[in-house]
């Protein structure tokens, strides 16, 4: 009984939570997480920091369809970024443990 | 009085609101040209305020200030070379978090700057409150609310340029630098007492420390000649140590906003919800098909609107009429009198028609970038474009140009790079603008009947090809490799237009294309209208006929007479004109005659008269010829102006009057088989 209330589960479900290293294209809709890597040449690194995508930013996954650029949400910006370049970012993401 | 001068610059991200700070400070009175040496576009405008007349420099529009591109190196040697008594920085107050890094990269400039918040209406309707004050006294310069579309903001604005201390305001880095150090920890202070103490030129020690992380190649060259080789290479040495030198120095550039935007801002930061009408034109299904159909319905809306103004463009052709009555009378030579009513009149008449089609189409596909539509677009491009070596920005300029060439060409000032721009507008060329379809029209449905639809998609396939093989053999020449790179854009909120700036924006882009093409067209024209001059009025006393019989052997080579040359010729004045020049040449009339009276084209005589002179593999070689050829010398022109390289428009011209008679050879020759 207890569970259905979203407040409990929500709670519930925070205990069995757990980080989780993936990369950016592999998130999930609506998936939050934080950015831990950036692989690439310098170049990339400067050109992808500077729009918002930077080490410890918070993003969330908006739309991630296959062949289609990946669409997410960070710094108050919607982004569309290409996949191939998604690939060199990686992303620590809270996912449910169970 | 003597009038003072100073120069202001403005610098900013994409989509700030530079330009329409620019525009609405110097309205008419600015010139573009290009930066020397560069292929990049250079704004400057004048404005007087209060007994000092300011130049204004509207620089690029980039993300950051490290020298990656053009358009950075550019901005950067502006600023360096100290042209600019005081630059304003713009940045989005509804993206504070993001917006702001253009300031934290200038930070260590010492060049006098004052920070623009510009969107602080859609700011305050998200809800979202912002301390400018406080910001100010943590960043040592003024800090001012701002919303470039609304004059009612301006007040603030003339009145930091005519504070006495604005010398005073350089961009205080301590915070900055402090991050920096707390994440070097002591090898920051071992790579400073490598640089010298001041700093050089304007740069402070701490800003070219971080470019030297980042690996800037032109902050490199600056300090080896500021210091010995030896010490460049410990220097070096130093910076290694630190992996991954610009992901910690944009990590400490973010976390100086959060710390500035912590107490001072505060508003809504969740995910504004997405509307069902986002889903659905972003959905990997559904986005493409409502693309086309927005687009379908804005090319038809960009007529209507354009109506009026080609409307006014035929109605000059009248003039020509009585106004040679008139100098028939005066006893006017009758050189003169064809040279004034043929070409000058027709010439005015086609230059105010041109521009009202550039009106129609800037309008409605200026719109769609205002509401925020267009960069949708491009998302769902994507995948498609890159199949040619672009990326879903390039789609705009495509689509325009089922519109009008010349439109397409402005459409590639989105583009991130001048490779991407010279590359979308040699392909989007092989795009058929509205006029070539009355001709393609015409020509397939007179000699092949139900076989027209066959043609119609012979011509597309043809093009897909032509754009492939093209972007293969100018996409390595063009591209370079940083070029290459991937979609990376903003999906702006979808907001109310800005009616006042949209109609200020077409509304100069009009007068441009109309004060260029009176130019070119009556140039073009006066030539065109003496080589076909005739006395008599019989075509066969002009040089132009003397011209194509004596070359007619060559061009039947490709499948066409000198008649169907001259009117493939005559389309690079405007598509529309090779109707009336083909109904002309067919009943020995001048060429110029033709032109001039191309919308009193009676199809039905023209296609009989066709029907009874040429073949099927003829007709079919002059639809491929047209087609394909060139675009209108505007086109040409406005492509010139947005790419700053006539020798580049000039070379892709060529290729397509060469690749035009190929393929009408071919399919000439293909026909004789099977006719």
């Amino acid at each position: 009984m207890l569970a259905r209330s979203p407040f409990i589960r929500k709670k519930l479900i925070g205990l069995v939570q757990k980080e989780e290293e993936m990369k950016l294209n592999e998130m999930k809709e609506s998936m939050m997480g934080t950015i831990s890597a950036i692989h690439g040449a310098d170049e990339f690194q400067r050109r992808i920091t500077a729009v918002g995508l930077a080490l410890h930013n918070p993003i969330t996954m908006v739309q991630n369809d296959k062949k289609t650029p990946v669409m997410l949400y960070v710094r108050n910006t919607m982004l569309a970024v290409n996949r191939q370049d998604c690939e060199l970012i990686e992303v620590e993401v809270m996912v449910d443990g169970n | 009085m003597e009038i003072k001068k100073q120069t202001i610059a403005l610098l900013g991200q994409p989509n700030s609101g530079k330009s329409t700070l620019f525009n609405a400070l110097t309205g008419a009175r600015q010139h573009v040209g290009n930066w020397p040496g560069k292929t990049v576009e250079k704004k400057e405008g004048v404005f007087t305020h209060g007994g000092t007349e300011y130049e204004v420099v509207d620089l690029p529009g980039t993300y950051s200030l490290v020298a990656n591109s053009d358009e950075e190196v550019v901005t950067r040697d502006y600023i360096e070379h100290g042209n600019a008594s005081l630059v304003c920085i713009l940045a989005d107050a509804s993206q504070l978090e993001r917006s702001l890094f253009m300031l934290t990269d200038y930070a260590g400039i010492r060049v006098p700057a004052v920070l623009l918040l510009n969107l602080m209406d859609v700011a305050k309707e998200q809800g979202k409150t912002i301390d400018c004050e406080a910001i100010s006294k943590r960043l040592g310069i003024p800090v001012v609310p701002f919303v470039a579309a609304d004059k009612a903001y301006y007040k603030d604005f003339y009145a930091l340029l005519e504070n006495k201390k604005k010398n005073q305001w350089l961009i205080q880095e301590t915070e900055l630098k402090h991050f920096l150090q707390e994440k070097m920890g002591f090898v920051y202070e071992q790579a400073v007492e490598f640089l010298p103490e001041g700093g050089i030129s304007v740069y402070s020690t701490n800003w070219i420390l971080m470019k030297l992380l980042e690996k800037d190649e032109r902050v490199i060259e600056m300090v080896q000649h500021e210091i010995s080789p030896s010490r460049m290479d410990q220097l070096n040495g130093i910076c290694t140590t630190v992996e991954h030198g610009s992901l910690v120095t944009g990590d400490c550039k973010y976390q100086w906003i959060d710390s500035l935007l912590k107490e001072n801002a505060t508003g809504n930061k969740t995910i504004p919800r997405r509307s069902g009408f986002d889903r659905i034109a972003t959905s990997k299904r559904w986005g493409k098909p409502l693309a086309i159909l927005i687009v379908l319905v804005g090319l038809m809306l960009s007529m209507v609107v354009a109506m009026p103004i080609m409307g006014l463009g035929t109605a000059m052709k009248s003039l020509s009429t009585p106004l040679s009555g008139l100098l028939l009378k005066a006893n006017v030579a009758p050189l003169l009198i064809s040279l004034m009513c043929d070409g000058l009149v027709t010439a005015i008449a086609f230059a105010v028609m041109m521009s009202g089609f550039v009106f129609g189409i800037s309008f409605v596909f200026g719109l769609m970038e205002e509401v925020g539509y267009m960069a949708r677009i491009s998302y769902v491009f994507d995948s498609t474009m890159q199949k040619l070596g672009l990326q879903g920005k390039a789609i705009m300029p495509f689509l325009v140009s089922f519109g009008c060439n010349i439109g397409g060409g402005a459409g590639t000032r989105v583009l991130d790079s001048w490779g991407q721009r010279m590359l979308t507008i040699a392909l989007s060329w092989v795009v058929p603008c509205g006029s070539t379809w009355a001709v393609v029209g015409l020509m397939s449905t007179l000699f092949f009947g139900k076989g027209a639809a066959l043609v119609v998609v012979s011509l597309f396939l043809v093009a897909v090809l032509h754009m492939i093989i093209t972007s293969k053999i100018y996409g390595k020449a063009l591209l370079k490799d940083s070029d290459k790179s991937g979609l990376l854009m903003e999906l702006p909120p979808y907001h109310k237009p800005k009616w006042g700036s949209l109609f200020k924006y077409v509304w100069n882009r009009m007068i441009d294309v109309l004060k260029r093409a009176l130019g070119l067209i009556t140039l073009v024209s006066l030539v065109f209208c003496l080589l076909s001059f005739t006395p008599s009025g019989n075509i066969e006393g002009s040089l132009i006929y003397k011209i194509g019989c004596f070359i007619e052997p060559v061009t039947m080579f490709f499948g066409l007479r000198w008649q169907t040359f001259m009117a493939w010729a005559s389309s690079w004045m405007g598509k529309e004109a090779s109707l009336g020049v083909l109904s002309a040449l067919f009943r020995n009339a001048g060429v110029w005659t033709g032109i001039a009276q191309n919308s009193a084209v009676d199809t039905a005589v023209l296609g009989s008269t066709l029907v009874s002179t040429i073949t099927k593999p003829e007709a079919l070689a002059f639809t491929y010829a047209f087609f394909f050829n060139m675009p209108c010398l505007m086109a040409l022109s406005s492509a010139a102006q947005e790419t700053h390289s006539l020798k580049w428009v000039m070379r892709i011209a060529l290729y397509y009057i060469g690749t035009s008679l190929v393929l009408a050879g071919i399919v000439y020759h293909i026909g004789l088989l099977i006719f």
